[in-house]
């Protein structure tokens, strides 16, 4: 296939598009690209078969029923098959559900105090997220132990016994079996005092602090007994220029350190409403990370169209839910008060996705304090000020929201 | 010293027949990393029956009993995708069933009252159209564009000459495309 013509040259297009073109032969191919029109409308019309495709792709993945009677019926114990190095003893779906009720709960804990909304709906549920709190603690210093004897291990070829007896140690943490029965299932949006879960046992001392401020004045903040390990503050003007875009931080090192060039917000203002504000927080986990002690990366999105509801005698709403890949591990919990839908489980996250979202309806004025501050509604300007994280000493990270109306 | 995650997929499969200490560990991350391109197989090989799967776990099954035999391992992936296709052929072959294929007649008279608008039109017309395709061609490209297998790993999987791997591949890339092209076309207007 020395020369190109128009016999052999979707061929080679098939084969360039696949890499598999003869390197040698790139260069006069992309040549032809550039100049055959034919060619570019068969390329392009390609390329959306294949985008389209990839979109299948992510919908494909194996539903949890079918992996957890695979496993079972190897006789494989989730607690010590699925013993990587992020988290020793635990199992692929405790890696994924472990740190996402942590941190979910923490975040709904905060979100909940700060709209005065029990999440934690009866006394059951509240022992058993402290119990479930609890493993994560415990789990921290297992894994800790564990991780760091097994990495000794492998580099010794993998003596067995002992890896054995110390993974056996780490293996504390209760399995999380079946994710459509779990407690997560029970959080519910139920309006209560404040009070009712400040002195709940998952909130606890900060172990470290920092702060980032931007040359923006912070607002004064009291975080219910939470103190901000970490605070990233800016500020924008949202407007029509800056709508569709995101506002990325990585955590890394236990810390979240913010790496997005701009501060941006995905359509903050939308749903045809001017007065209405919809808010999201978002986590994406890619397929080898996973949000514990050793994550490597966190994305945090904003988005405004996971949630269509409205609760307009309180003029908000608040919801959460669980959302994976792996659609038999699909959880929606929180289901919004007054119930309309609106639950977008969107997949196309590399793994895994979860998140919180709320709406306010705004009122005539106020000041949105924590998150947003809206400043004017006239012209509709909203003015980040910041945002909050804890890593308390049980290990988990609170997303801190907090609104002043 | 280097985390399971960091073990190449040949590593995996021989901690895996080591019967040590990581083995299972060695084994979840193996399925952690090619599940979901085993399934994709399966679902998009057996046209989204039922059977597929039972056979997606077979097919793991197989895998994991496969490290009971002494084996080299070069292509986890590979040798996976093609277990899973002796299964699904075999499961075709033994209960006899046969992939749906649709009329190209049929297909647009079933499309033609859609409103195309999208990726997602795009995919079920995608889906549709796959159906309408010879096997050894729908097969190419499952697992060309759904398994991202080069060339010569599908040559590999399914024991065919890399000379025709690529040749039905561009038939079958040219197949779909032939009966997308007027969608393909109205949504490129849009």
């Amino acid at each position: 296939m020395n020369e190109i013509n128009k016999y052999n040259a979707s061929e080679m297009l098939t084969q360039y598009m696949d890499g598999e073109l003869d390197p040698s032969m790139i260069p006069a191919f992309e040549n032809e690209l550039s100049t055959n029109s034919e060619l570019q409308s068969e390329y392009r019309e390609m390329l959306a078969i294949r985008e389209a495709v990839q979109k299948d792709v992510k919908k494909l993945v194996p539903p949890y029923e079918t992996t957890a009677t695979l496993f079972e019926s190897l006789g494989i114990s989730y607690t010590s098959s699925i013993a990587t190095s992020s988290s020793v003893g635990m199992t692929v779906w405790q890696q994924l559900m472990m740190p996402l009720v942590a941190s979910l709960s923490a975040a709904l804990l905060t979100v909940g105090a700060t709209f005065g909304i029990d999440f934690f709906k009866d006394a059951e549920t509240n022992t058993e997220t402290a119990r479930t709190t609890q493993q994560i603690s415990n789990k921290d210093n297992k894994l800790e132990k564990s991780e760091s004897i097994i990495k000794d291990k492998l580099s010794n070829e993998l003596e067995e016994s002992t890896i054995v007896e110390n993974l056996s140690e780490s293996k504390e943490v209760k399995p999380i079996t079946n994710t459509s029965n779990n407690r997560a299932n029970k959080f519910s949006n139920i309006i209560t005092p404040k009070s009712s879960i400040i002195n709940n046992d998952i909130i606890a001392e900060p172990i470290e602090s920092k702060e980032i401020k931007s040359n923006n004045p912070i607002i004064e903040q009291e975080i219910f007994n939470i103190f901000p390990s970490e605070i990233i503050t800016n500020n924008i003007t949202i407007d029509q220029s800056n709508i569709g875009s995101k506002l990325n931080y990585n955590y890394n090192n236990q810390k979240f350190e913010r790496y997005s060039s701009g501060m941006d917000f995905n359509t903050i203002a939308g749903g045809g409403s001017l007065n209405q504000i919809r808010i999201a927080l978002e986590y994406n986990l890619s397929s080898s990370k996973f949000f514990d002690n050793t994550i490597n990366s966190i994305g945090i999105n904003f988005s405004t169209n996971l949630f269509s509801d409205t609760f307009a005698s309180n003029n908000f709403v608040l919801a959460a839910d669980l959302r994976h890949e792996f659609k038999g591990l699909i959880n929606n919990f929180t289901p919004v008060i007054l119930a309309g839908g609106g639950y977008d489980f969107n997949s196309s996250s590399p793994i895994l996705r979860y998140g919180i979202a709320g709406i306010v309806n705004l009122p005539s004025s106020f000041q949105l304090e924590g998150r947003y501050e809206i400043n004017s509604l006239t012209n509709q300007n909203i003015n980040l000020q910041q945002l909050n994280y804890t890593k308390n000493n049980q290990g988990q990270v609170v997303i801190l929201i907090k609104y002043n109306f | 010293m280097k985390n399971i995650e960091e073990y190449s997929d040949d590593e995996l499969f021989q901690i895996m027949r080591s019967k040590k200490g990581l083995h299972d560990a060695a084994f979840g991350e193996i399925y952690k990393r090619h599940s979901p391109r085993v399934f994709a197989y399966c679902k998009r090989f057996l046209g989204g029956r039922e059977e597929a799967r039972d056979i997606f776990q077979e097919t793991f099954i197989s895998f994991f009993k496969s490290g009971e035999q002494d084996r080299e391992m070069t292509n986890v992936p590979a040798f996976i995708l093609r277990i899973a296709r002796n299964l699904c052929v075999n499961a075709l072959k033994n209960k006899n069933m046969k992939f749906v294929h649709v009329s190209y007649e049929d297909f647009m008279a079933f499309n033609e009252e859609k409103s195309y608008e999208g990726d997602e039109e795009l995919l079920d017309l995608i889906n549709n159209a796959l159906d309408t395709l010879p096997d050894k061609y729908k097969e190419m490209f499952i697992l060309r564009e759904y398994d991202g297998l080069s060339y010569a790993d599908i040559a590999a999987v399914t024991d065919e000459t890399v000379a025709n791997v690529k040749v039905r591949i561009h038939r079958a890339k040219q197949k779909i495309r032939e009966i997308l092209e007027p969608y393909i076309k109205e949504i490129d207007k849009m």
